[in-house]
């Protein structure tokens, strides 16, 4: 079976200039199958949406401090906005702002069990997925808090890809899921082609997993329109912009939407999420995340209700193994680094990695070797250390013109970076920085 | 600060657990162990077998060129260090840079000379006149042989020579110590090789340069140079340290573009100035000069080959 790939990216795990190892000492995959945290004891719910980098979605509160809630309530919702639900059964304690890994602070519903979950709320489901219109499929996802797609028909999309892939080298969450529940995953992939009335779907996995290959091998057999498409493990593969290249050989530039092209790409995460809810009436309480690095003792995939503080989840997990360094959500080359373990879980996590404080490295800049190592690893053929400069000297419009805000920050120049110029943050600078120039409307309409 | 208090407030709906204390940086928060220092020493690694092949054949007279070369340029370090903080951190980049020099010069070269070269060398690497666009080590080369053209030339040349070209040279040992007289790196074509095979399996040079480079070369070689092909090859791939310069010099990371095509365009240009300068000059080292003139037009060689970014409509 052919292999795809795209030009640049990095291995993270054989990456080959340097006389030392060049893996780092995070080698602590988890392969055990995903576990269940039973139900915290007090979860933090956002009353209003956000995911960090669009503006944050009201939600109105349906309940009242001091009610007792089933699991699966309906705490909040807004006219379009998803809708939020309890993943415990307790009692409304608070309505207090609380800070979130984005550094919002988001009014927060906190609800604190007793007991165990006797009842469970669910979605009422009518009629089989395949006999529902395209209005009450997209409804029951709406209302299941998994995602908006009431207004996506008229997209006409063709193709459906399904993100297979893990987060980083460290992370095993995706993979795992698709080994354990590729049934599901694959209802899932025809309840979303149901939806979109597309003609195909593409399942992307990673060519590393030998028993996730072998068992989608048997399981596709029958299936007229859903294949498998192997891809290379490298590091940036899971952006949408690099896997439509690997499969169809397609660049799109930002300012282009895929769903244009007839393309959607969707996680395998969110399809194993709608299945549920179509399937079982379950609406969106819980994540499945990976739990990684040198710094936690049991590094092991879970599934945890949503809410969820991170403290408690390390618990969970056997608790911080040596000193305690850095806490980074959603990847250890471009996730960001959170302050406290006081902060809870939101649906748009999907790794958690632990750096113990002797693995933390601090790196001062050097100079600019123009060894052209981060031009090789760009995925996107820029030239990030010449961008850099042009950046540093506040020649804005002139990087801009040589490609600046097509870079989505995937950190691969800064990780082969032998002088350690912090080229990610460059670019993130650079990109938000405010001036004038006739690109500027496509920063605004992001 | 704000994010501090709030957390201060978590805790107390917490019930007064106490937190751990994270470090908060920008990603990525894993590098690869690979460093500017690295580097370096890979280059000096690769330098190796041709130094210890210098040794063999001109025994102390290399031993001295080069320790003094090393000696000095520390020294001079250290005196501007006096005068820069920047400077006082260590660099490894100026034992690179010396030995480099080193490398070029003949073993009977006077002492005094070499003492004043290497001070040329880390003034230019270290960039006390701001960004330097041309190779450091070429650059104090050329002052050398233009204010003493005589000494600095005076390559020893052992007794048992033959001349490159024989038939000895392919078949008996000599295609390892081949005295056909050059710099002290330039002793051995094929220890040359072992350390430039090194840094190509180690990915530590632009080897699009020394590609298209040696390329333009054999070709050029069809075109004079020599009675017969062979000759004629030796004579432009061998003669001059002009291998040496393939591989460690051409290369240089800082003076050397940093697009793919660049590279290539650069490697061309200076394969082409290097046969134009020879058949006009008839000097074999005429490669100096052609990578010092291709230097200058580095940054309008990465302007013109800046690659179209992924997804952007031409």
């Amino acid at each position: 079976m052919q292999v795809r790939t795209f030009a640049g990216g990095i291995y993270l795990f054989r990456n080959k200039p340097g006389i030392l190892r060049d893996l780092p000492k995070t080698d602590s995959r988890p392969s055990s199958s995903i576990k269940t945290m039973p139900y915290p004891q007090r979860v933090v719910l956002p009353l209003h949406y956000t995911n960090g980098s669009s503006p944050m979605a009201e939600r109105n509160l349906l309940v009242k401090v001091g009610d007792y809630l089933e699991r699966g309530t309906k705490i909040a919702e807004g006219e379009n906005t998803l809708p939020l639900y309890t993943p415990i059964s307790g009692e409304v304690k608070a309505l207090v702002p609380w800070l979130y890994p984005s550094g919002e602070e988001i009014l927060s519903v906190i609800i604190e069990s007793q007991g165990k979950i006797q009842f469970e709320k669910k979605i009422s489901l009518n009629s089989h997925w395949s006999e529902m219109t395209f209005q009450e499929l997209s409804e029951i996802i709406f209302q299941a808090g998994i995602a908006d797609f009431r207004k996506i028909r008229r997209h006409q999309i063709e193709t459906l890809l399904v993100n297979g892939i893990d987060e980083d080298y460290w992370d095993s969450s995706n993979s795992q899921l698709l080994g354990e529940k590729a049934k599901e995953i694959i209802e899932g992939t025809k309840i979303l082609l149901h939806l979109f009335g597309a003609w195909r779907a593409r399942l992307i996995i990673q060519d590393n997993k030998k028993e996730n290959i072998i068992k989608l091998k048997n399981l596709l057999r029958d299936e007229m329109n859903i294949a498998m498409v192997l891809v290379r493990p490298k590091y940036p593969q899971r952006e949408k912009r690099l896997l439509i290249k690997s499969v169809f050989g397609k660049e799109f530039s930002v300012e282009e939407l895929p769903e244009n092209y007839g393309i959607s790409v969707q996680d395998i995460k969110l399809i194993f999420y709608i299945y549920e809810a179509v399937r079982n009436g379950k609406p969106l309480m819980e994540n499945i995340i990976g739990v990684n690095g040198s710094g936690v003792t049991n590094s092991q995939n879970i599934k945890v209700s949503l809410g969820t503080l991170f403290s408690e989840i390390i618990k969970f997990c056997g608790g911080w193994k040596e000193k305690p360094g850095k806490l980074i959500i959603n990847g250890l080359i471009k996730g960001q680094a959170i302050p406290a373990e006081e902060m809870p879980l939101t649906s748009n996590v999907n790794v958690i990695s632990l750096l113990s404080a002797e693995e933390v490295e601090i790196f001062s800049a050097q100079h600019c070797l123009r060894c052209s190592r981060c031009a090789e690893a760009c995925p996107l053929r820029l030239l990030p250390g010449e961008l850099a400069v042009l950046i540093q000297h506040s020649r804005f419009e002139e990087a801009q013109k040589k490609g600046l805000l097509e870079c989505f920050e995937c950190g691969a120049c800064a990780y082969v970076c032998p002088s350690k110029i912090n080229l990610l943050h460059c670019f993130h600078y650079g990109k938000r920085t405010p001036y004038e120039t006739h690109r500027g409307d496509a920063e605004s309409a992001e | 600060m704000k994010s501090v208090l709030r957390v201060s407030v978590v805790k107390i709906i917490q019930d007064g657990a106490m937190s751990n204390k994270f470090l908060l940086s920008f990603p990525p928060h894993l590098r690869s162990k690979n460093a500017v220092f690295i580097q370096n020493y890979e280059m000096m690694i690769a330098l190796v077998p041709s130094l210890l092949g210098a040794i063999w054949v001109f025994r102390l007279k290399a031993v001295a060129v080069v320790t003094v070369t090393l000696i000095s340029s520390l020294i001079t370090y250290f005196l501007f260090g006096l005068f820069s903080k920047e400077w006082r951190v260590w660099d490894s980049s100026v034992l690179l840079t010396s030995l480099l020099f080193a490398f070029l010069l003949p073993a009977t070269i006077p002492l005094w000379l070499v003492v004043f070269g290497a001070f040329l060398t880390v003034i230019f690497s270290k960039q006390v006149m701001g960004q330097s666009i041309f190779n450091a080590v070429l650059i104090s080369k050329v002052f050398v042989l233009f204010c003493w053209p005589t000494v600095s030339k005076s390559w020893l040349i052992s007794e048992g020579t033959k001349p490159f070209w024989s038939e000895e040279f392919l078949l008996g040992p000599n295609l390892f110590f081949e005295h056909f007289g050059g710099g002290i790196g330039e002793i051995s074509l094929i220890l040359i090789l072992v350390g430039a095979f090194y840094l190509l399996v180690r990915k530590i040079i632009k080897w699009r340069i020394s590609l298209s480079f040696l390329i333009t070369l054999i070709i050029g070689s069809f075109f004079g140079g020599g009675t017969t092909a062979l000759d004629r090859l030796f004579f432009q791939v061998c003669l001059g340290g002009t291998l040496l310069a393939a591989f460690f010099f051409v290369t240089d990371s800082l003076t050397s573009p940093v697009t793919k095509k660049g590279q290539i365009i650069f490697g061309l240009g200076i394969g082409i100035l290097t046969l134009l300068l020879r058949f006009l000059s008839k000097s074999q080292e005429s490669w100096i000069v052609a990578v010092l003139l291709m230097n200058i037009f580095v940054p309008l060689i990465d302007e013109y080959t800046w690659p179209r970014p992924f997804g952007v409509k031409r």
